[in-house]
């Protein structure tokens, strides 16, 4: 059992030049130490022939480089949190596709003075179609089918503006379209292993944004308060402060246990749901032309998010890893009060 | 005193796998694949990943390492304190599935089975029966 793989491999072969470029991912110190012993065990556990590293493998040794970095900073709740924020950015996205499709693209689209597509106001039906099939497949499939399947929904959101202008058909606008990606970029961490309530949340969420949507309907009485995509900002924003807060809630809940996973979700959310609100604080801040922003507000206000929303996270992580630092020599200079003795551990940065 | 949380499938077989002799990665990779039937198959950046966080713990420290054939291999092995976590984590999953195999036997009698009576599951001739889990009341 403890004999290595009989497929060798020549130092220094392409293959083996190629895992070491990968282990640029982790932190000098460590890739010093263990970089050796990383690339020999992967060299021993792939097969003969083989020229270059599988995308599983480099995948793994990216995750491992940046898990890493995070323990090194003492912020491996990052690490823990990717998941959680997936997991909420789906049930989003899924809750939005809903609604948007039924209040939006069924629309008459004479109410967006728009050619319909089919039986769509726009090309957009496409993406939210994409993306409660990426619920579906998190309720129903293994954790990895479904981070592909959040991949191609994610690839669905991008390619579908071009191809409804190489086309000639009308698509969602861009207040829409950026927070989409951005959620869907966040997707591409869902959990491996997902428990009952994280394939719960999608069809659950799906089916009250059904029925609200039916209620809503119903109560207007033949009144079109949701026509086009124009007359939802501010039900967006107010999804995106939903999404944000709940998640807040949960991170603290959790915190109370010392897990501080949640509220790291948290924090990987704020720039999405920023986003979502960017609609609505472009006009605020630039006010309006026509109905909505102009499309250089809206780039500049989307750009300040990202600006800011970065800020947050790398001013977080740096808080976190000078508390780890502080916690960590006050671990180191401190001596046993009944034998005297001092750690000998050296403190990996 | 605070009930321990239980161990991940991976920390547990990975502890397991050094419960008998020292290993080094490779090692632990194929022993962790033998252990669960080939189901769980770690790569080598979640592996070390792995053994960092149960070193910090004090669960496993480095043994000896050796270059063989101008590979670096380092061996692993289980503290002590590894060796009473996997204890402890060993004997709560006994005692789980010591309790689930008591139930199972000990299914009172005229309690109705899904799709047939407590004398056993309704099979079509020319079929073998599996065992059935059907939610009560459902379309079956």
């Amino acid at each position: 059992m403890n004999q290595p793989n009989p497929a060798q491999h020549e130092a220094g072969s392409p293959l083996e030049s190629r895992y070491r470029r990968l282990l640029w991912a982790y932190p000098g110190d460590y890739r010093i130490e263990r970089g050796d012993e990383i690339v020999g065990t992967y060299l021993d556990t792939v097969g003969p022939g083989r020229r270059w590293p599988s995308p599983h493998d480099a995948l793994d040794l990216l995750g491992g480089g940046l898990r890493e970095r995070l323990r090194g900073y003492g912020a491996l709740g990052l690490a823990a949190g990717f998941p959680l924020a997936a997991t909420a950015a789906l049930s989003t996205l899924v809750a939005v596709a809903a609604f948007l499709l039924l209040q939006v693209e069924f629309e008459d689209p004479r109410f967006a003075r728009l050619d319909p597509v089919g039986p769509f106001q726009t090309l957009g039906a496409v993406i939210w179609l994409g993306w409660l099939v990426v619920g579906l497949a998190a309720t129903t499939l293994p954790g990895s089918w479904t981070r592909t399947a959040a991949a191609g929904g994610l690839l669905l959101t991008i390619a579908v503006p071009p191809v409804a202008a190489v086309i000639g058909q009308p698509g969602p606008p861009l207040f829409v379209l950026v927070p989409t990606a951005a959620l869907g970029l966040v997707t591409l961490a869902l959990p491996s292993h997902p428990g009952w309530v994280a394939r719960s949340l999608p069809p659950l969420t799906a089916g009250c944004v059904t029925a609200a949507s039916v209620a809503f309907s119903a109560a207007e009485n033949g009144g079109n308060m949701f026509t086009s995509y124009g007359s939802t900002p501010e039900l967006l924003a107010m999804a995106g402060g939903s999404m944000v807060a709940l998640v807040l809630l949960v991170g603290l809940g959790r915190a109370l246990r010392a897990d501080d996973a949640g509220l790291w979700a948290a924090l990987l959310l704020a720039t999405p749901a920023g986003l979502l609100g960017a609609d609505q604080l472009s006009q605020a801040i630039w006010g309006t032309s026509g109905g909505g922003p102009t499309s250089t507000a809206f780039a500049v206000t989307a750009g300040s998010i990202l600006l800011v929303g970065a800020a947050l996270l790398a001013a977080a992580l740096a808080g976190q890893a000078a508390r780890h630092q502080t916690v960590r020599r006050r671990v180191l200079d401190s001596a046993c009060p009944t034998c005297g003795h001092r750690s000998t551990a050296t403190a990996r940065s | 005193m605070a009930t321990p949380t239980p161990l991940r499938e991976p920390t547990f077989l990975i502890l397991t796998a050094l419960a008998r002799e020292p290993m080094h990665g490779y090692g632990i990779i194929s022993d962790v694949a033998a252990l669960s039937g080939g189901r769980l198959a770690l790569r080598p950046g979640t592996l070390y990943g792995a053994l960092d966080r149960l070193t910090d713990e004090g669960l496993v420290e480095r043994d000896h390492e050796e270059v063989v054939e101008g590979r670096l291999r380092r061996y692993y092995r289980l503290t002590e304190a590894g060796r009473s976590v996997l204890t402890a984590e060993t004997e709560r999953l006994r005692r789980n599935v010591e309790a689930a195999t008591q139930r199972l036997q000990a299914r009172p009698a005229g309690t109705r089975t899904a799709g047939g009576t407590a004398r056993g599951p309704l099979t079509i001739p020319g079929t073998t029966a599996h065992p059935v889990l059907r939610p009560t009341g459902g379309l079956a």
